[in-house]
């Protein structure tokens, strides 16, 4: 089957997850201050193996990196954690400082994994390394030129570049270069000098605007940056070719997530409920593909297609029928989605979780689907 | 960065009087009228908006919308609502209809647009 829907805890709303290395533990927060952990059984139902309780308020982000096992997560409460399983399998919890006076919205690990990563609402992105010396996370902060809160961040392959996503509309490439921990990057497509804090590119959504941007993400070369706002659009911009932008403005809701699931793919997914696939060309042009299912509400034909239960519909909801239910597997917003199979090259299988509460799993390389994706060739 | 608008009135008014509604719609569309800043500037830009649309009857409706790109269409939306907003006397019906056929056009994108972007009209 091409989506495959998992329960992983109540259908409480999803806020975000993040996969183990082997994909066989899942981590989730359920919009509380709780990260939870489920693993596979055999029969493929989740089992809760444990809950990582240290934040005060709701966790908006956990990111765990796969070669050195460590999940960080960060929350409302201004701080975040760094987590390491012990030999005895439990998870042991380290305090970042992020010295931040508002919630931290987003993290992610650098591809090397000795660095990560948190955009805040205090306008601040706090780049955390790890001091051998001290044994502790210190935290160093990217102010300028950012004036709104930061949601969303992606990292450049060769761990110095970072892009960020605003509510001030723009996105932005900084430099993260730390001279205690890595050696001196050498020049990439989005610029030569990369002093820590170093702005490389600022884009703006739109000269009218645009809406918050929602998601960002560099292509597996690190030389196209994609882009979702809140004005329906996705956007790319090609640095070789002199940071060109390339906008598509959609006929849907707004996207909240977005991968690279091919050289020229994108895969978008956010109020609509559905992934949608976009086909980027060589001069850096998006177009719109098919969505992985077909939706539109579907009219609950069970038995309460009796008179009795046509008038008390009528009378507590206006209509007779109750249409509520989404055509689609997801019943609400997408608002993460992750790589489960496969790499940005070659994506096979994609996970997504929701504000229904749902984990679906879509299997891009089923029969299904990979006809839509053949049929992306433009 | 911020279009200024560039609302050549004189030249809309001359195109309405002699009948070239549509052309009118496009030039005015085209001339960034949601970058009009100072509250009675953007009143007279209403005002203009609500003079050509009203112009337009409802069977040229399809041709004006087929004319115009997607950029136009979304300042079109935005004076759309804006005609929902503050409603001129007798206009809601042909608006309604308006915003009935650039929706069939342009999707909830371009209603989301209407929310979403800093520059209203």
């Amino acid at each position: 089957m091409a989506a495959s829907i998992q329960k992983v805890g109540p259908a409480i709303p999803i806020q975000c997850h993040a996969w183990s290395s082997d994909r066989q533990t899942i981590a989730v927060s359920h919009n509380d201050k709780l990260v939870e952990l489920y693993k596979q059984q055999p029969g493929g139902s989740w089992n809760q193996t444990d809950i990582l309780d240290q934040h005060d308020l709701r966790v908006n982000d956990i990111d765990w990196a796969p070669n050195t096992n460590r999940i960080v997560t960060c929350s409302a409460d201004r701080n975040a954690y760094v987590w390491v399983q012990g030999a005895d399998g439990k998870w042991k919890h380290t305090l970042v400082l992020l010295r931040i006076n508002r919630a931290a919205t987003c993290v992610r690990w650098s591809p090397q994994e000795n660095k990560f990563a948190v955009g805040s609402g205090a306008r601040i992105i706090s780049i955390c390394y790890l001091d051998e010396e001290k044994d502790w996370w210190v935290a160093k902060h990217i102010r300028k030129p950012l004036r709104s809160t930061i949601t969303t961040v992606d990292w450049h392959p060769n761990n110095i570049l970072l892009a960020a996503g605003c509510t001030d509309f723009k996105v932005r490439v900084f430099s993260t270069y730390i001279k205690e921990i890595e050696p001196k990057p050498s020049a990439t497509e989005w610029g030569a000098k990369m002093p820590f804090a170093n702005l490389m590119a600022e884009f703006s959504n739109s000269p009218t605007g645009g809406g918050w941007i929602h998601a960002v993400a560099f292509n597996e070369e690190g030389t196209r940056l994609a882009w979702v706002g809140h004005d329906s659009s996705i956007a790319v911009a090609d640095a070789p070719s002199g940071m060109v932008m390339m906008k598509l403005k959609t006929n849907l809701l707004p996207f909240l997530s977005l991968l690279w699931i091919g050289p020229n793919r994108l895969l978008a997914a956010g109020h609509d409920c559905v992934p949608v696939l976009f086909h980027v060309d060589s001069a850096g042009k998006v177009s719109q593909g098919p969505k992985l299912e077909e939706g539109g509400n579907v009219v609950e034909a069970t038995a309460a297609a009796s008179a009795k239960n046509m008038f008390k519909n009528k009378d507590r909801l206006g209509q007779e029928l109750v249409d509520s239910r989404l055509g689609t597997t997801h019943q609400n917003q997408i608002n993460s989605m992750r790589i489960l199979e496969g790499n940005k090259v070659e994506a096979r299988r994609v996970s997504t979780t929701a504000g229904d509460g749902a984990l679906v799993i879509w299997n891009l390389a089923s029969g299904a689907l990979a006809g839509k994706l053949a049929a992306l060739k433009i | 960065g911020d279009d200024a608008a560039i609302i050549d009135a004189n030249q809309i008014n001359s195109l309405l009087s002699s009948n070239k509604n549509v052309e009118a719609l496009k030039l005015f569309l085209s001339s960034s009228p949601t970058g009009v800043k100072d509250p009675t500037s953007k009143k007279a830009a209403r005002d203009l908006a609500f003079r050509i649309l009203m112009a337009i009857k409802t069977a040229q409706m399809d041709g004006a919308i087929s004319q115009l790109d997607q950029d136009s269409l979304d300042v079109l939306m935005k004076f759309i609502y804006a005609g929902f907003e503050s409603p001129y006397e007798g206009s809601s019906g042909h608006l309604l209809v308006w915003h009935e056929k650039v929706f069939s056009a342009t999707g909830i994108g371009s209603v989301v647009r209407v929310l979403a972007d800093k520059r209203k009209a």
